[in-house]
């Protein structure tokens, strides 16, 4: 199924729906069997910092991004808990997520690569990147999915361009 | 015949979670699918989201209709549910249990008149997709 939807489009996966396995009424992370076969048919891919370690056996995200494009995938997008860390064309990029609060946790990668991938339609991978992070720091502050207002991502992404402190920490 | 075009469209489980967040469980409309749609849609992304979820639940896919999302449900006999337990302030340390699931995709879930820029495989666990 999924080689057929690459024919018909650009095909981008979030590794968790192919790790996450159910083992009694637990449900954990285990390795990806298919990925050697699967990864190069992905101009997306996207994972958290636990999905990336198991699937390559190391915590280092840079060294994950690597492994992961020499599989195959065209851009890779690893999110942690302070940001998000992308590699695309051998070029390392990352941007933070700088939210007040923690109420909305749920959902966070999820927005964050959809984000991404609806803006590289029209962006080149760092500004579609620092706009998914924006909005990705909105989503984590409230309850339920990203309903704000672009006026308030554009306020983000002008106090990080300031804050260049926040780019080295990650 | 004539395609219906989108910029993005989200394959996944629609799903009805319970979370427990400091110890207080309630029941939240869950799925990868709600999160990337609504977040796409804000953007002015044209998106769309191919799911499956029990008949019974249809009617909870209005708050997509409502905002201007199109979506291409099939019928399953279950709506996916997961238990997400999170026990700390980081986000990276979730407990998931499973509840329930939907049936899986196959080829003939996806409408075959559907045109998309990105097809995001948002699926939520092992052999949904």
């Amino acid at each position: 199924m999924l080689k057929k939807l690459s024919k018909i489009a650009d095909l981008s996966i979030d590794v968790q729906g192919f790790m996450k396995t159910r083992q009694g009424d637990n449900l954990i992370l285990k390795d990806w069997k298919e990925k050697a076969r699967i990864i190069p048919y992905l101009k997306y891919l996207k994972a958290d910092i636990a999905e990336a370690t198991i699937l390559t056996g190391t915590s280092d995200l840079h060294k994950t991004a690597k492994i992961l494009a020499k599989l195959g995938a065209k851009e890779i997008m690893l999110t942690h808990k302070e940001g998000v860390l992308l590699y695309v064309g051998g070029e390392f990029y990352q941007a933070p997520f700088t939210p007040k609060s923690l109420k909305g946790r749920s959902g966070r990668g999820d927005t964050c690569i959809s984000t991404y991938i609806g803006k590289r339609l029209i962006l080149k991978p760092y500004p579609a990147l620092c706009f998914a992070a924006a909005v990705t720091t909105l989503k984590l502050e409230k309850e339920g999915p990203f309903r704000g207002d672009i006026k308030d991502v554009e306020t983000i992404l002008e106090k990080n361009k300031k804050n260049t402190n926040l780019v080295s920490i990650l | 015949m004539e395609l219906k075009k989108f910029d993005v469209v989200l394959l996944g489980h629609f799903a009805i979670d319970n979370d427990v967040v400091n110890g207080i469980e309630k029941e939240v409309t869950g799925s990868a699918v709600y999160h990337g749609a609504f977040a796409l849609n804000a953007i002015g992304a044209k998106v769309a989201i191919v799911t499956k979820l029990a008949k019974k639940d249809f009617s909870l896919l209005n708050i997509f209709k409502d905002v201007g999302i199109t979506v291409f449900p099939t019928e399953s006999e279950e709506t996916t549910g997961i238990r997400n337990v999170y026990s700390t302030d980081d986000p990276d340390n979730r407990r998931s249990f499973f509840m329930r699931s939907a049936a899986s995709f196959c080829e003939a879930d996806f409408p075959p008149d559907l045109s998309a820029k990105v097809i995001h495989i948002d699926s939520l666990m092992q052999k949904e997709v």
